[in-house]
């Protein structure tokens, strides 16, 4: 079945066709959780709640309108709600992220294989520049559609890259070329 | 002639109130229709949208509202209808009139329909100012709703980018964003200006 | 290093950040669970045995309804006095023709209520659509505000979801507003 027609009849009701919709995304959200959130237990919180919030809100969903888009937005806020929340609860005692937000090119050391290493290295980026890059070169949106899910300007966005990819660079390339 | 034609108009004036009268005749009891009629004629006497009340009080009818509560409701909107107005100016249309009497209603001072109409003087302001109705009454607080429809109109924003940003705020405030934030957000969209707390690229 | 060699050291990255976790098959299964769980939970809750309440209650409409006019369905047979009755100073003459959707699979009968039938829940009654799920009726409206709700099974009002809602709530409810553009008229 598309997912035009799955949508459709989610829209109206059919919770086998939600369902669906959501095995075929599910990856997708958690991958761009894992990385935002940097806890897999705190990002599979974050993507069921989005879904739930999605189920409950699908029958407002408007027909022409992407699905995928649509879903990343509310994944997108919550990521951002549920890192706000954590950060504020962590900062009674020593922060960990203080220590990773001072990126090095330094490899990353007692890393085994290519996606814990780049994994390592995206988790250092600052989380807009993060985000950023997770949409563009892991899920393959559109600027427009970023700008949608974000809230943020193109011009905003294709900086936010940018500087992403200016500061992967030295890390990819000692990953990929040792 | 000039007699001939001012007969004529008071003839069809009366006719039409009549007619109006015939529709608020069906469903009104007899006390409540006399209230809501004087309303209705001094709102077409002070050449205010009469429609709108009209619209209210079958409404109402139809609803098996009180007569009290009906005639509340026609005399609250009447107020409201003035109000707009008075802010929007003369030779505003009665579709902005409407959209303003419900953003007063809303609890917005009149001051921002001024404001609304001199950033955009030769545009019409009913999309903006519904939307703006729209998102207060989905949480977004009055100063910033006013304030996000406000930069957008100063940003030459078009109905079609007064209803994306409606329809964006919705979506965000689903998602579990504050509705302020998801106002002044969303409106960047239109302004291109940053917020205030956005890291700079 | 070119930039082409840049942009596929990023797209490589990607590739290798879209492996899937090892565990993500059981996490799959536990989200495809919960959503099932809710959806008990929500028609439980509202006594309907086959379809989730928020079904029910969808609706799809056109909010701002500018150059639309498909025109695909039949206006209703029944007419009102109130749309039959001039507008006074109201709204422009030219009338465009609209069309109000509603997804409603549970229920008997749908109207259409607003200020350009007098609210009458028997003027505008809409007939079932797309395989029985979805209701829709056209009207013609002239341009302006139009303050509207639709009538469920003959006594629940209901706003439409999709479209912006009245700030007015003079009887306790809100309804949902459609603004017709002027025919040619965008000012925009």
């Amino acid at each position: 079945m598309t997912e035009e027609a799955l949508v459709a009849r989610a829209v109206e009701g059919d919770v086998d066709a939600y369902a669906t919709l959501a095995e075929r995304y599910y990856g997708s959200c958690a991958r761009i959780a894992r990385r935002m959130l940097r806890n897999d237990a705190d990002a599979e919180d974050v993507v069921q709640d989005t879904f739930l919030r999605a189920f409950r809100a699908i029958g407002r969903f408007e027909r022409g309108r992407e699905f995928r888009v649509w879903l990343f937005t509310i994944l997108v806020n919550q990521c951002r709600t549920a890192a706000t929340s954590r950060k504020r609860r962590q900062q009674r005692f020593s922060d960990d992220e203080t220590a990773l937000d001072r990126a090095t090119d330094e490899r990353p050391t007692g890393i085994v294989d290519e996606t814990s290493a780049v994994a390592a290295a995206v988790d250092r980026l600052d989380p807009l520049l993060r985000e950023a890059f997770l949409l563009k070169y892991v899920e393959g949106l559109e600027y427009a559609e970023m700008a949608t899910v974000t809230g943020a300007g193109i011009s905003a966005l294709k900086m936010r890259v940018k500087r992403a990819c200016d500061a992967l660079r030295p890390m990819l390339e000692a990953i990929y070329h040792d | 002639m000039k007699t001939t034609t001012i007969v004529l108009a008071c003839l069809l004036t009366a006719s039409a109130a009549r007619a109006q009268d015939a529709r608020l005749r069906g469903v009104l009891d007899a006390e409540t229709l006399a209230k809501v009629t004087r309303l209705t004629d001094s709102a077409r006497v002070e050449s205010l949208p009469v429609e709108p009340l009209v619209g209210v009080a079958l409404e109402g009818a139809q609803r098996h509202a009180s007569g009290a509560r009906i005639t509340k409701a026609v005399q609250d909107y009447l107020g409201a209808l003035r109000g707009a107005r008075a802010a929007l100016g003369s030779d505003a249309s009665v579709a902005e009139i409407a959209s303003g009497a419900g953003v007063l209603l809303s609890g917005v001072n009149g001051d921002v329909l001024r404001q609304l109409r001199t950033a955009s003087p030769n545009r019409s302001l009913t999309v903006p100012l519904v939307v703006l109705a729209d998102l207060i009454a989905r949480g977004v607080p009055k100063d910033t709703a006013a304030r996000a429809i406000a930069a957008a109109a100063r940003a030459n924003a078009r109905d079609d980018d007064y209803s994306a940003l409606r329809r964006f705020v919705e979506q965000d405030i689903i998602a579990g964003a504050s509705p302020a934030a998801a106002a002044m957000l969303r409106v960047r969209s239109i302004t291109g200006v940053p917020p205030a707390d956005e890291p700079v690229p | 290093m070119t930039d082409g060699d840049f942009e596929r050291l990023y797209e490589r990255a990607g590739a290798a950040l879209r492996t899937p976790a090892p565990d993500e098959d059981a996490a799959r299964d536990r989200l495809v669970k919960r959503i099932h769980a809710e959806s008990l939970r929500s028609t439980t809750r509202r006594g309907n045995a086959f379809l989730p309440w928020w079904a029910a209650l969808a609706a799809a409409a056109i909010a701002f309804a500018a150059g639309l006019g498909t025109g695909r369905a039949t206006t209703s047979s029944r007419s009102s006095t109130a749309a039959q009755v001039a507008g006074g100073a109201a709204a422009d003459a030219a009338q465009r023709p609209i069309e109000f959707v509603f997804v409603a699979p549970a229920a008997r009968n749908v109207s259409l209520v607003g200020d350009f039938n007098g609210w009458d829940a028997s003027a505008t009654p809409m007939r079932r659509t797309d395989g029985r799920t979805t209701w829709s009726v056209a009207v013609q409206l002239p341009a302006g505000r139009h303050v509207y709700a639709f009538v469920v099974d003959g006594d629940a009002w209901v706003a439409d979801p999709q479209a912006p809602l009245a700030p007015e709530q003079w009887y306790g409810q809100r309804n949902s507003v459609v603004v017709v553009a002027a025919s040619g008229d965008r000012r925009s």
